[in-house]
């Protein structure tokens, strides 16, 4: 999708709940994916990935654009989740579970949900090079863990990174410089 | 562990891609659907409230007084300044009762009666609730009386909140393992639900059960007799 057509999309998602679909189909992997990788966890990336998009549908009338991809925001959102999960200030949720058997809250289809979270909690345990500095990476405070994710896990340039976490790119550099210079002593 | 952190390790290292499709898909189809309750047009509106005007056959039951109680409350809604209290929707349900004519009323089953001057979303909930007797429903009152701790969540009772405790083998449940979310209605009024299982946890869920259970806003009414 070229800008000026996320563009277009971002407007008529405005009012168009269908439009905001697509937003959702465009960009929900990059989002839960940019979410586990930061988390390790792949029930706490569902949810907080639904957080996101959930925070994104609600403040979307307000959303002003600014020449820069819509994913940067999301980002951005996903980056304040995340910390506020780890702060503790997440919000409670229910158990699905108790709803499809109590309530009768039917899901799409028959699959069976916890497949899919066996399968990423697999995809997880085969990267163990990530693994191991994801681990030291969470011990860091929340500004290394996001610029340092952001490059190495979401493989995004210095400039995009800068977009996304509104700093300067010499900044940025920075906190890339000291975040693997606290890993590696971490490490060693 | 590797000898050397560097940056071509670091930049040599892959992350796990996943593709969750199933959740993805029904977390979508919640999305969708909340998304458009929350901008429906008055064009669309108006075309519902004609659709739900002709005779009851077309629909059965208690569904047919609900969708056009929210039919005429979201028009009603989408004229008025975006921020609308819990107690002005109810009022506005109640209206709606009021508005109806003695041959639609005459219709009602006891039930619909009783239910209809509830907010509308909130009908679909309290016949759900009915239908599961395992579940309590509380007032304000008697939720921080069982539950201090919940003060904080609604220090007064104009914060509407509504509990649904769910005592599984009919001891008293564990506060601890109450959960509540907050949220905004598709009335831009802010609610906060608490809900009491335990287990983990799925928020697009919960937001299903807002968008088709319904919003629990009442307070200071008693919700069950």
């Amino acid at each position: 999708m070229t800008i000026t057509e996320e563009q277009k999309l971002i407007e008529r998602a405005k009012t168009d709940s269908e439009a905001f679909g697509q937003l959702y189909d465009e960009h929900y992997l990059v989002v839960f994916n940019y979410v586990l990788r930061r988390t390790g966890d792949a029930q706490l990336a569902q949810d907080l990935t639904a957080d996101v998009f959930i925070k994104a549908l609600t403040k979307m009338h307000s959303f002003a654009w600014l020449g820069r991809p819509f994913a940067a925001w999301l980002y951005r959102i996903a980056g304040r989740s995340i910390a506020d999960h780890f702060r503790g200030k997440h919000t409670k949720n229910i158990s699905l579970e108790v709803l499809m058997d109590e309530l009768g809250f039917e899901p799409v289809d028959e699959t069976d949900i916890h497949q899919t979270l066996v399968e990423t909690e697999t995809a997880l345990e085969r990267h163990q090079q990530y693994t191991q500095v994801r681990e030291h990476l969470k011990t860091l405070p929340t500004k290394y863990q996001e610029v340092f994710a952001l490059r190495y896990f979401e493989k995004k340039s210095i400039a995009e990174i800068a977009v996304i976490t509104a700093r300067r790119e010499g900044t940025v550099k920075s906190l890339l410089s000291r975040g693997a210079k606290k890993i590696r002593e971490k490490m060693t | 562990m590797p000898q050397q952190l560097n940056d071509k390790y670091l930049h040599d290292m892959t992350a796990p891609t996943v593709r969750p499709r199933h959740y993805q898909k029904q977390l979508r189809r919640v999305l969708v659907a909340y998304a458009a309750q929350k901008t429906a047009k008055p064009s669309t509106m108006q075309g519902v409230l004609q659709f739900m005007s002709k005779p009851k056959q077309i629909m059965a039951g208690v569904g047919a007084v609900a969708v056009l109680a929210v039919a005429a409350l979201s028009l009603t809604v989408t004229q008025q300044p975006q921020s609308v209290s819990a107690r002005e929707v109810a009022q506005t349900a109640s209206q709606n009762l009021a508005q109806m004519s003695e041959a639609q009323v005459a219709e009602m089953s006891p039930q619909e009666l009783k239910y209809a001057k509830y907010h509308p979303l909130f009908v679909t909930w309290l016949q759900q609730a009915e239908q599961a007797p395992d579940l309590q429903l509380l007032t304000y009152e008697g939720l921080v009386e069982k539950y201090p701790h919940l003060k904080e969540a609604a220090p007064t009772t104009h914060d509407p909140l509504l509990v649904i405790d769910d005592p599984r083998d009919g001891a008293t449940p564990d506060p601890r393992s109450l959960r509540y979310l907050e949220f905004t209605g598709n009335d831009n009024g802010h609610y906060k639900v608490a809900i009491g299982v335990n287990d983990h946890n799925v928020p697009e869920a919960a937001l299903h059960y807002i968008i088709e259970v319904g919003v629990p806003i009442m307070h200071d009414q008693p919700i069950r007799q």
